[in-house]
């Protein structure tokens, strides 16, 4: 697989910072949706302290 | 070549804000887990507490000035332990009138208000160094004119220095848009706010205990602050110029996240444009003055305080830059190719490599898209629907304001480096 660079290791490293990215965004989008329901859901029952 | 280079660079540029992102990101939500579990305790007995000067800079604020005082002279703090200074700075309207008719109120006739009626310069960093003079507190709390602390806003600050007495030089709050459904811009403004204290500022403490004094809502102790030589007039944004100071000298600034205050932010694209350029001109001259800790002993702490400092205004400004001609470029080529197949991009790559610009770039845009969300998901009440289609929008429109911005401040700091201009104080309008 050639590139204009010449080379293809740039897409290898493309690809393994690409999947890293992708796994961490994932994990935290997951997060950041359970953490808003949870939030939603005690701020209903007055339960939740603002942090 | 050339423009291979400027392609590689685009890309590990996003890839670094990318990381950045997901670092203060996981730093945040180990931030309100843990603060989660600790629960709000105010007691009733505060003798053991330090004494605090509440320090007040007002310029021209007449129309704001007397509802700021009043919660300051209602905060949840020992009374014989407070005193008040409002330094009227060079006013030419009623600021010290109006403070004057709220002391001379029957409720607040025993209360150690002062007024000091200034006339001088250096901005806010002469009127708050006059005032210091007059401080008699161990504690120094700065407060803006529009600010509106919440009654117990002094209280957590303090206690928080309570917790490392030796480490932490200063401790600052959070400050909220109180006006952040006016129009499209205030509540632009108040998503990043809340992203920025929300995310990084918690991010940042959480994982580096990194801080930086945000200019209001915050305690420094008044030894360290006169050890420093007081507030550099010289400053555009004396509050960053402040923060390295303390680092410097091995102290911290933590965060006391229910510390909060309103502020008033700007209406007017123009009022908001100047505020912005002030501050990113006086962030560019903070910056360079304090690069050469990367290249000595100093310690790992200001080192990445600079890196991220220079990062935020130097390093992605310009990847960003790089990607949206690329973007845009291409859009126009491709535009005009309908018409005229001949015509050519000059950024043509292959395809493959194009391909992870483009995933980069979306990652990017997502994140920052996520983090907002996350923010408004931490600020009870704030995460809605209209938030949400707002933090989509504001990529395209609010945030490319930062590349104005940057450029315009930029270009204003070389040529006053190389025509010698003085910087002017430029004070944000207020109103009802």
């Amino acid at each position: 697989m050639q590139t204009a660079m010449g080379t293809h290791w740039f897409i290898i490293v493309c690809m393994v910072v690409t999947g890293f990215f992708a796994v961490a965004v994932l994990g935290l989008t997951i997060v950041t949706l359970r953490f808003r329901a949870r939030v939603i859901r005690d701020f209903d029952r007055r339960k939740w302290d603002d942090c | 070549m050339i423009v291979e280079g400027f392609l590689l660079f685009a890309i590990v540029s996003i890839w670094i804000a990318v990381f950045e992102s997901v670092v203060m990101m996981y730093g945040a939500i180990r931030f309100i887990r843990r603060e989660h579990r600790n629960p709000n305790a105010i007691p009733a007995d505060m003798d053991h507490f330090p004494t605090v000067t509440v320090m007040v800079p007002a310029h021209n604020e007449e129309i704001v000035i007397a509802t700021t005082v009043e919660h300051i002279l209602g905060l949840n703090y020992p009374q014989e332990k407070v005193q008040i200074i409002v330094i009227a700075d060079n006013c030419t309207d009623d600021t010290a009138g109006r403070i004057q008719r709220l002391k001379a109120r029957p409720a607040y006739q025993d209360r150690n208000l002062q007024i000091m009626e200034r006339v001088g310069t250096g901005g806010k960093s002469g009127a708050l160094n006059d005032a210091l003079k007059q401080a008699t507190g161990e504690w120094i709390c700065i407060y803006d004119a529009d600010a509106a602390p919440e009654r117990n806003a002094l209280f957590f600050l303090v206690q928080k220095t309570m917790e490392e007495p030796e480490k932490y030089g200063a401790v600052f709050g959070r400050n909220k848009a109180r006006n952040r459904n006016h129009n499209f811009l205030s509540s632009c403004i108040n998503l990043e706010l809340v992203t920025i204290q929300r995310v990084h500022h918690t991010g940042l403490w959480e994982l580096f205990k990194l801080g930086t004094i945000p200019g209001t809502n915050f305690i420094v102790r008044t030894a360290l602050i006169r050890e420093i030589g007081g507030w550099d007039e010289d400053a555009i944004t004396e509050d960053t110029a402040v923060s390295f100071e303390i680092l410097t000298r091995g102290q911290l600034i933590a965060l006391a996240p229910k510390a909060e205050a309103y502020q008033q932010e700007p209406e007017q694209l123009s009022v908001y444009m100047r505020q912005r350029e002030r501050w990113a001109k006086g962030n560019y001259r903070v910056v360079m003055d304090n690069l050469h800790h990367l290249f000595n002993t100093s310690s790992w702490r200001i080192k990445l305080h600079v890196l991220y400092y220079a990062a935020s205004y130097f390093w992605f400004m310009i990847a960003l830059i790089i990607s949206d001609i690329i973007f845009v470029v291409n859009i126009v080529y491709q535009i005009i190719g309908l018409f005229n197949p001949a015509v050519v991009s000059p950024f043509q790559f292959t395809s493959d490599v194009y391909i992870y610009l483009v995933i980069a770039w979306a990652l990017m845009y997502y994140i920052y898209v996520l983090q907002i969300n996350l923010a408004l998901a931490s600020d009870i009440g704030q995460s809605n629907t209209r938030n949400f289609i707002l933090s989509c929008v504001s990529y395209f429109t609010y945030a490319q304001l930062f590349l104005v911005i940057s450029l315009k401040a930029f270009y204003s700091m070389v040529v006053d480096r190389i025509s010698g201009r003085q910087n002017k104080w430029y004070k944000t309008q207020r109103f009802d």
